[in-house]
């Protein structure tokens, strides 16, 4: 069965991986490259927790082979904040309005709404809730999510109009 | 919740598609966004000795306006159909809303979904009720069928084992002809899960107000698509009691599954509830056009 050699372009840099066909992206970020951050929730495509950005949208990294995913810009949650640590503005307002409490589902929501304000400038709350219904969140009851999201979106406005 | 091994192939036009899979007598699967396949593959429920990825195939990808149709190829993903089809296809862009959710619309595919033709499935449904039609390409030539003739059980299209669906045509009902307006409506555990009960509809009406033409299907209640004859609807104002009636007598050619989520009861009230409101809504859009 296949093995391929490939190069990962992740959070902006290349990296060289040997990957079985079989190898989910999801696996391939978290044993090949050490980025736990993206989670296996059900493997399946329907909790999210393995959400990654593929050249800016979402996607679920659990149904992706590595192997189809070299020519694309791969981001994780580990490539979020700033090269200081300096928290990005979605990771900060989540720390501010408490949008987690195990945070397992957290990088996935994170990127998802990085995602989202990085192409909607004033999300309305509908919006905000329909990008983040395909991830799942046992712990929260997603109010407190929203509201993280709803922060980030004021302080992207601040941001681009500063 | 792992794939089997196997061997990966990422072809570059259709011709080499065609070729390998006429060459080869292993099981190959194709894939393009993967959203059904690789669940399927994770579960083994599907375990492959081929993956022959399209994804490098950018013809695949056009979306193609003609004066009879509108054509998305295989590689057109959910997402951008749902963004770009609200005028051009509105019962299409009404059902993806309800399919999946914004990750998985990104990569999964309209061909690709038909072609998985499971029994609760959106896309299948609206192909269906349109009356769109499959092309198919394989190493022997092409064909064109229809979506009803295409969907032929749960998980089981056409396809021969040497084929592969290209793209999916929506044929257009001429606007001069009368307004045309749309309906659907599902009921799922969350938004975006797989279908308890799925309705949709699309009718038009002429200029004196008789309804021209209706086309109504329902998902989940039959194997395949329930596509109910709407020939007494025409010619109609399709009143409230019409629409009643009609969906009434539609119970007996329902035999809904029974799962730990609902039973057949169950999704036949509800099935008959939606498909009256799904064709309501049709009516009332179709009325409100200019």
């Amino acid at each position: 069965m296949s093995e391929h050699n490939i190069t990962l372009n992740v959070n902006g840099a290349p990296h060289d991986v040997s990957v079985a066909a079989r190898q989910t992206l999801l696996d391939c970020l978290r044993d090949e490259l050490g980025l736990k951050g993206a989670h296996a929730g059900c493997e399946q495509g329907v909790c999210g927790a393995c959400t990654v950005l593929l050249d800016g949208v979402p996607v679920r990294s659990c149904l992706l082979f590595a192997v189809m995913t070299e020519s694309h810009h791969i981001r994780t949650i580990e490539g979020e904040a700033g090269a200081d640590g300096a928290l990005s503005i979605v990771q900060d307002a989540f720390w501010e309005r408490h949008g987690l409490q195990c945070g397992y589902c957290t990088p996935a929501m994170i990127l998802t709404a990085t995602a989202l304000l990085e192409r909607t400038e004033q999300p309305t709350d509908a919006q905000i809730r329909d990008a983040l219904s395909g991830n799942l969140c046992r712990c929260t009851g997603y109010q407190q999510i929203v509201e993280a999201v709803q922060l980030a979106a004021e302080r992207y406005r601040e941001d681009t109009h500063a | 919740m792992k794939a089997a091994p196997f061997d990966y192939l990422r072809p570059h036009s259709v011709d080499e598609v065609c070729a390998l899979l006429a060459q080869s007598d292993q099981d190959a699967r194709i894939i393009a966004g993967g959203q059904t396949l690789v669940p399927m593959m994770a579960m083994r429920i599907l375990t492959p000795d081929v993956v022959i990825d399209i994804n490098a195939i950018t013809e695949l990808s056009r979306i193609e306006q003609s004066s009879t149709h509108l054509k998305c190829g295989a590689l057109v993903r959910q997402a951008e159909a749902l963004d770009k089809l609200a005028t051009a296809v509105p019962l299409l862009s009404a059902a993806l809303a309800h399919v999946g959710h914004p990750a998985t619309r990104a990569r999964g595919t309209l061909v690709g979904s038909i072609c998985a033709a499971d029994p609760s499935a959106e896309t299948a449904l609206v192909a269906c009720v349109l009356d769109a039609d499959i092309e198919i390409a394989s190493a022997t030539g092409k064909r064109v069928v229809g979506a009803r003739e295409f969907v032929l059980g749960p998980l089981e299209t056409c396809l021969e084992d040497h084929e592969f669906a290209t793209a999916v045509r929506f044929p257009h009902w001429q606007r001069a002809a009368g307004g045309i307006g749309v309906g659907f409506e599902e009921m799922a555990v969350r938004h975006g899960d797989f279908a308890l009960v799925a309705c949709a509809a699309q009718v038009q009406f002429d200029r004196a107000g008789k309804c021209a033409r209706a086309s109504l299907g329902i998902a989940n209640v039959t194997t395949t698509p329930l596509l109910p004859d709407t020939t007494r609807l025409l010619g109609s104002t399709l009143t409230d009691v019409m629409i009643d009636e009609f969906c009434a007598e539609l119970a007996p050619l329902m035999s809904p599954p029974s799962d730990h989520v609902a039973d057949a009861d169950y999704r036949r009230r509800i099935a008959l509830g939606l498909s009256a409101r799904a064709l309501t809504n049709a009516r009332d859009k179709a009325l409100a056009q200019p």
